[in-house]
């Protein structure tokens, strides 16, 4: 091999080479965006979990930044009363790969569009989102929302789609003084968030609903309850006209005026 | 020309290891995130150096679950209820599509109240339960996927 040879192959191989490492580079740095991203993500899901809402907005911002094309940071970067911010939303889903991604990211979009009373604007027929979101529209508009007897066979819902289901429901049954289907709903938020800051109250209206709870017992229920606890205690006094002696011995202002 | 093809060759090793090293760096990343090792929170079963599989789960099952951001905030518990099913608590007794649960102690949860629930688990998400309900779905509400390890398996 004469030395001009030998000077094209080290040329080529150095050409090869750092073209090689650029490559590596570059996966390197979008693999660390990803996984920068995911760690992101599941802190604001966490943040999310301990009601830290514009903290966990804020973190999954930066995630949807690192990967655009990425539904769940978008998801929850995604603020539900900015209906605009919400059709974007579409534009990733529809790039998702991931069909779980597309029910989810489809799921929060009709969610946005029930809860500013338009309709849902997609086919959620067949899963239980759509049953939830038909019950919600019901009742905002003041009709039946009818009991959520789940069908057998369908998708199970999505979870702010049943929190938010079950708020609204709660909301009309207690407005229409109709306890039983107060306690079931107020039973089920509270299955599906225990230390939620409404937690309290969920756990005063399940048990002081119930006739079986001894009065003491309902008593303890309400003195655990911390945010607006008067309001609290007056509307359950309203709600339930049996425990009222006992909440007026205790907080006889939340009885006032009451029928 | 042999040694040539020597140094061509080892540019290449390199090189092919170097962009190993930089896919599979992230996701060695992203594992080292999950403790090796796990203490025993929720009175289950001791447990060291445990393995764990990947989805999907059924009822029965016992997984890991993390409750908190802490490198310590790992739980056991044994799956009760998979997506789509109702949970409800009655008289004491735990339901599952109200079918009875067996081998579970309540604890004194809701002590009084006869009746909480329905409530049905949300997609990608499961209703798990341990000895002691400290970091249980009882206690902290149901898992989602971002939280879930994996099923402990020997």
């Amino acid at each position: 091999m004469t030395s001009g040879q030998r000077s094209l192959v080290g040329m080529s191989m150095l050409a090869a080479g750092l073209l090689l490492v650029l490559a590596a580079a570059g996966i390197a740095w979008s693999g660390v965006q990803r996984w920068l991203a995911v760690s992101e993500t599941r802190d604001a899901l966490e943040m999310l979990r301990r009601d830290r809402v514009a903290d966990a907005r804020k973190l999954a911002a930066k995630a949807s930044a690192r990967v655009p094309d990425e539904v769940a940071p978008a998801l929850l970067a995604l603020d539900t009363a900015d209906l605009d911010a919400v059709e974007r939303i579409e534009a990733i889903a529809a790039r998702g790969t991931s069909r779980a991604d597309r029910e989810t990211a489809h799921a929060a979009m009709a969610l946005a569009r029930v809860a500013k009373g338009k309709a849902a604007g997609f086919d959620l027929e067949g899963s239980a989102d759509g049953r939830l979101l038909a019950a919600m529209a019901a009742a905002n508009a003041g009709r039946d929302p009818g009991r959520l007897k789940p069908v057998d066979g369908e998708a199970p819902p999505h979870l702010n789609v049943l929190r938010a289901a079950h708020t609204v429901l709660l909301r009309r049954a207690w407005q229409a003084g109709k306890v039983s289907e107060v306690r079931a709903h107020a039973g089920a938020l509270l299955l599906l968030r225990p230390r939620a800051p409404e937690a309290p109250l969920m756990h005063l209206l399940v048990g002081a609903g119930s006739a079986l709870l001894p009065d003491a017992e309902a008593i303890k229920l309400c003195e655990a309850v911390k945010q607006e606890q008067e309001a609290a205690i007056r509307a359950v006094a309203a709600l339930l006209p049996q425990r009222r002696a006992a909440i007026a011995a205790r907080w006889p202002k939340a009885v006032e005026g009451l029928p | 020309m042999i040694q040539a093809l020597r140094t061509v060759l080892w540019f290449v090793v390199v090189t092919l290891l170097l962009v190993v090293a930089a896919v599979k760096l992230p996701e060695q990343l992203a594992r080292a995130q999950v403790p090796a090792e796990f203490d025993d929170q929720s009175g289950l079963v001791p447990m060291t150096g445990v393995w764990l599989a990947p989805p999907p789960f059924a009822a029965g099952d016992v997984v890991a679950f993390r409750f908190g951001d802490g490198p310590d905030d790992v739980g056991f518990g044994v799956v009760r209820a998979l997506p789509g099913e109702q949970v409800r608590l009655v008289g004491g007794e735990l339901l599952v599509d109200d079918n009875e649960v067996n081998g579970w102690k309540d604890a004194g949860l809701y002590q009084g109240i006869h009746d909480v629930g329905p409530m049905t688990v949300p997609a990608g998400h499961l209703f798990v339960v341990s000895t002691n309900h400290r970091y249980d779905s009882l206690a902290r509400g149901v898992i989602g996927p971002d939280q879930v390890l994996g099923k402990v398996r020997e």
